[in-house]
């Protein structure tokens, strides 16, 4: 999954990260679940190593958040901040 | 001087707003008299070579105004100033190398609040009744941000209201204009100490919602979005816009502010710049802090 899409700026604040992009003046607001799977997105991990890694850091089976990672993907994708 | 006769009937002045000097000509010395009265914060000595120069010209449908790359026209005469207002506002605005957020601000002790919100929004009425409070007035407009500090930059611009906005706050509204203009000190305003730091604090987000007023702590980071949503000139330069709006909303708190009324909404408001009476137990006092 990914990499970030080129000129993607980043900002973390608290454990929440802002995604800007300049190039169509979008900006995402990811909660604290949603900055961890931006975290991953470096086209370095697939998907479901993403969620493998996220479930044994939240301590849950994948299945459960297997949903919430497709999802978080899918919305980087859709407001073009991947690649 | 600020105001000269430049000939038997009209008056020029000089202005200096967000870093733009104007030279507005042709005035009437009615409408310059009034002028000097609402923008008295702006004016600044006679400029040879001012950056624009805004011209008032009667005719026989009423009045036009040129400048700044806008022509304005009308035909009654009480709307003349209002717009030659508005067009000094627009152009400063658009000309300003400050990081301008659409938004009402006031201010305590140097500590700066300001909710940023779209026109109609209520920020001027908002910003009104915390006037009427004892906050000191920086803007009923803009959140101008120095790029080099983060510091705030007032932009003490006349308060513009609409007729039931200024009833509720009990002002005259004796003019037939659909939008009213008051200097800040006839809503008894202070003004920011000079020499102290003006510094973001508090970022609210309006919601207009029936019953009593209520406010509710956010995550700082959605204000990253809502202060790039409401600015007038981020696009300038993006991504030093996207950095410097993470370095002022980082030590501010972000609040959700419900209310209907906004002169009960002003006094929770109130509440966050101006710090508890240690010996008071705190009743009465209605912050709700959550984190969702």
């Amino acid at each position: 999954v990914g990499p970030p899409a080129p000129g993607v700026e980043e900002m973390e604040i608290g454990d929440e990260i802002s995604l800007y992009n300049p190039a169509t003046d979008q900006v995402l607001v990811l909660n604290a679940t949603a900055s961890d799977v931006w975290r991953l997105s470096d086209g370095e991990h697939t998907l479901e190593e993403i969620v493998s890694k996220l479930a044994s850091a939240y301590a849950v089976d994948a299945d459960t958040v297997h949903a919430d990672v497709g999802a978080a993907v899918a919305s980087f994708r859709e407001a073009g901040f991947l690649q | 001087v600020n105001v000269a006769a430049a000939s038997g009937h009209e008056a020029e002045m000089s202005l200096s707003v967000l870093g733009t000097t104007f030279v507005v000509q042709g005035l009437t010395p009615a409408d310059a008299a009034r002028t000097q009265t609402l923008l008295a914060p702006f004016l600044t000595h006679a400029t040879t070579e001012p950056d624009v120069v805004v011209r008032q010209d009667a005719n026989e449908a009423g009045w036009t105004l040129s400048g700044g790359g806008e022509t304005v026209s009308g035909g009654s005469r009480v709307s003349a100033v209002p717009a030659l207002v508005a067009v000094v506002n627009r152009v400063a605005l658009k000309r300003t190398a400050l990081l301008a957020v659409h938004a009402g601000v006031v201010s305590r002790g140097g500590a700066v609040l300001a909710f940023p919100c779209p026109s109609g929004g209520g920020k001027s009425t908002l910003t009104g009744a915390l006037l009427q409070r004892g906050a000191e007035y920086v803007s009923d407009e803009a959140l101008c941000i120095d790029r080099a500090t983060g510091d705030v930059v007032a932009y003490p611009k006349p308060v513009a209201l609409s007729t039931w906005s200024a009833s509720r706050l009990g002002l005259e509204t004796s003019t037939q204009e659909p939008e009213l203009l008051y200097p800040a000190g006839d809503l008894g305003a202070a003004v920011p100490e000079a020499g102290v730091p003006l510094r973001l604090r508090h970022i609210l987000r309006l919601e207009r919602r029936e019953g009593e007023p209520r406010l509710t702590s956010l995550p700082s980071s959605v204000a990253v979005a809502q202060l790039l949503r409401h600015s007038f000139n981020h696009f300038h330069e993006p991504r030093g816009s996207f950095e410097l709006i993470g370095q002022v909303v980082r030590p501010a708190a972000v609040w959700l502010l419900e209310y209907d009324d906004p002169v009960e909404g002003a006094a929770l408001v109130d509440e966050l710049l101006t710090p508890a009476d240690p010996g008071s137990s705190g009743e009465g006092r209605h912050l709700v802090e959550e984190t969702p």
